[in-house]
C-alpha cells in the first residue's frame, strides 16, 4: 500500500452559499465518507483548513493575506489515504464530496525514497 | 464512532441555529444580528471542516463552545467598548455555566417576546421568529407559509431594521399581560400556518408545529404561560394529534368526516385532555379554552357520526361571545348545516359573505358550494366550487374540488 494526499480544492463562494440543510448534507456526507474509508483501511489522516492564512510571496518575501481571494478555488482541507496505486486512490477519491459542490480534488502520491 | 450519523446529529444544523442566534443575541444585543449571522455561517463552516475526521462527542456542546469563542474573538477585535461587560461575563466562564440550556432557553423566550411586541403585522413577526427562532431560511418561510421568496425576503429585511433599533430589551423581567397575550397569539397563527399548509410541505408544515409546540412548553415552564397559554398549547395537542390523518397513502387529502380515526394519535389527544384540565384553574375564559374544548369533543368522537354536534354549536356560540371572525362564524355554520340542516347553514353564510376579509377566502366558497348542492341546487354549487377552485394555492385542495365536480357531472 501507498499513501496518497488527496488536495480539495473548494469553491468558498459555492460553499458560503450553502443552504442550512445542504450544509448539513455536506458535514453528514464527509463524515460518511471517512467512515466508509476506515472501514476500508485507506483512511489515514485529514483536516480542514481555516479560510484564513497568509502567502509569502517569492524574493520580496511580501506577505498578504489569504485566502486568494482571486482564485475560486482554494485548498479547503487534504485527506491522507492509503491505496494499492494511483488508479485505486482515483477511483477512491471520486466519491469525495468535496467534487459534489463545484469544487475538485488533486490526488497525489506522497514521495517514497 | 457512533453507528449513524443521522442519529448522531439528533439536533439538526436548523433547530441549532436558532438557538445559537438566540444566545448570541442575549449577548451581543438585537442590533449586531448581521455580525451573529456571520458568526454562526463561520461556526458551521468549521463543523464541516473538522468534524469528518474528528467527530465530536456532543455536537450541540461544540456547536455551542465554538460559537462562543467566535463571539469573543470578534469582540476582541472589534475593541467596541460597549461589549466590555459581555467579554468579562464570556471569558471568565466556561461555556457550559455561560451558555447553559437553561440560559439559551431563556434567551429563546426573550427573543420571542421581543420579535412579538414589535409594531409590525401578525405575518411579518411570524416570519422574523421562524428566520431567527426556527433558524428557517427565507426560502423554506416562502414555501411553508405559500408566499413568495421575493416578499419574504423584504419583510424580513424591513422587520431586521425595526429590530436593529429596538436595541434587546430584557423582556423576561417583566413580561406584562399584554404582551403574553400577543406572544400567545403569534404562537397560534404560527401552529395555524404550519397546520395549514400541511400536505404539500408536510415536514416542514410539521417543523413549524413543533416549533410552536416547543416555544409555548417553554413559556408554562417558565411559569411566565398563563392558563391561556395551557389552553392553547391543549389545542395544538388535539390537532396535531389528527396530522397525518389528512392525506391518504396516494397523497388525496382526506377530510374529517373521512379521517381514520384509529390513525389519530392517542398520546398527543391524552396531552391535549391533561392540559385542557390544567388550564381551567383560571378564572380567565380565553378564546384558546373554547378552541380547545372544541377541538376536544371532535377528538373524543369514535366517529364522526357520533359527534356532538350540540355541545360544539354551544361552544362556538360562547367563542363568538368573546371573539368574533368570519372563519368562526363560517365553522359555525357547518355546525349548524350538521345540527339544523341547509336552509339555517345558508343563511349564516349569507350574512358573513358581506364581509371583505372572507370574499378571498377560498373554503367560503368550497362549504357554501357544499351546502348548495345539499340543499339540491346543482348549478349555484358549481359556480362557487369553480370560485373556490380560482382561490386555492394548494394542488391537493384543487384536485379534491374537481373531484367533487367531476362527481356531480357524473351523477347528472
Amino acid at each position: 500500500m501507498k499513501d496518497f494526499i488527496l488536495l480539495l480544492r473548494e469553491d468558498f463562494d459555492a460553499l458560503d452559499a450553502l443552504s442550512i440543510d445542504e450544509m448539513q448534507e455536506l458535514v453528514e456526507s464527509h463524515m460518511n465518507w471517512v467512515k466508509e474509508l476506515v472501514a476500508s483501511g485507506n483512511f489515514k489522516a485529514g483536516d480542514g483548513l481555516d479560510k484564513e492564512g497568509a502567502v509569502i510571496a517569492s524574493k520580496s518575501r511580501l506577505v498578504t493575506d489569504g485566502p486568494y481571494m482571486e482564485a475560486r478555488e482554494a485548498i479547503g482541507g487534504y485527506y491522507i489515504i492509503q491505496a494499492e496505486n494511483l488508479e485505486q486512490a482515483v477511483e477512491i477519491s471520486k466519491g469525495c464530496p468535496a467534487l459534489e459542490h463545484n469544487g475538485s480534488v488533486e490526488v497525489r502520491p506522497i514521495m517514497v525514497y | 464512532m457512533p453507528e449513524n450519523n443521522q442519529q448522531y446529529l439528533a439536533r439538526t444544523f436548523q433547530e441549532q441555529k436558532g438557538r445559537l442566534t438566540s444566545i448570541l443575541t442575549y449577548y451581543l444585543g438585537t442590533e449586531h444580528l448581521t455580525v451573529i449571522e456571520d458568526l454562526i455561517q463561520d461556526t458551521f463552516y468549521a463543523a464541516l471542516k473538522t468534524w469528518p475526521t474528528n467527530p465530536p462527542r456532543s455536537p450541540e456542546a461544540w456547536l455551542i463552545t465554538v460559537a462562543k469563542n467566535k463571539a469573543i474573538n470578534y469582540i476582541k477585535k472589534s475593541k467596541n467598548l460597549s461589549f466590555s461587560e459581555q467579554l468579562d461575563h464570556l471569558v471568565f466562564w466556561n461555556a457550559e455555566d455561560v451558555f447553559s440550556e437553561k440560559e439559551i432557553e431563556n434567551s429563546q423566550l426573550n427573543l420571542l417576546f421581543a420579535c412579538s411586541c414589535l409594531d409590525l403585522s401578525e405575518k411579518n413577526k411570524i416570519i422574523l421568529i421562524l428566520k431567527l427562532l426556527g433558524g428557517f431560511e427565507a426560502s423554506q418561510i416562502a414555501r411553508v407559509l405559500v408566499q413568495g421568496r421575493e416578499a419574504v425576503f423584504k419583510s424580513l429585511q424591513r422587520s431586521l431594521k425595526n429590530l436593529n433599533k429596538e436595541k434587546l430589551k430584557y423582556y423576561l423581567d417583566n413580561p406584562s399581560s399584554k404582551n403574553l397575550e400577543t406572544v400567545n397569539t403569534v404562537l397560534y397563527l404560527m401552529f395555524h400556518e404550519g397546520f395549514q399548509t400541511y400536505p404539500e410541505n408536510a415536514s416542514r408544515g410539521k417543523d413549524l408545529c413543533h416549533q410552536a409546540i416547543y416555544l409555548t412548553n417553554l413559556l408554562i415552564d417558565r411559569g411566565i404561560g398563563q392558563t391561556d397559554t395551557l389552553a392553547l398549547l391543549s389545542l395544538m395537542y388535539f390537532n396535531l394529534a389528527r396530522f397525518d390523518s389528512r392525506k391518504s397513502d396516494l397523497g388525496s387529502l382526506i377530510l374529517l368526516e373521512n379521517q381514520d380515526r384509529q390513525s389519530w394519535d392517542k398520546k398527543l389527544i391524552t396531552l391535549g385532555f391533561k392540559y385542557l384540565q390544567n388550564s381551567g384553574s383560571g378564572f380567565k375564559l380565553s378564546p384558546f379554552h373554547l378552541e380547545a374544548a372544541i377541538a376536544s369533543v371532535h377528538c373524543s368522537s369514535d366517529s364522526f357520526a357520533n359527534t356532538d354536534w350540540k355541545k360544539i354549536l354551544w361552544l362556538y356560540d360562547r367563542l363568538i361571545e368573546i371573539k368574533t371572525s368570519p372563519i368562526i362564524l363560517l365553522n359555525k355554520a357547518i355546525v349548524v348545516y350538521y345540527l339544523e340542516g341547509p336552509e339555517k347553514a345558508w343563511g349564516i353564510l349569507e350574512d358573513i359573505g358581506q364581509d371583505p376579509k372572507i370574499s378571498s377566502y377560498h373554503l367560503f366558497y368550497a362549504v357554501k358550494g357544499e351546502i348548495a348542492l345539499h340543499s339540491g341546487n346543482q348549478e349555484i354549487a358549481l359556480s362557487l366550487f369553480k370560485q373556490a377552485l380560482s382561490l386555492t394555492k394548494s394542488e391537493l385542495e384543487k384536485e379534491l374540488i374537481l373531484g367533487k365536480i367531476k362527481e356531480m357531472k357524473d351523477s347528472e
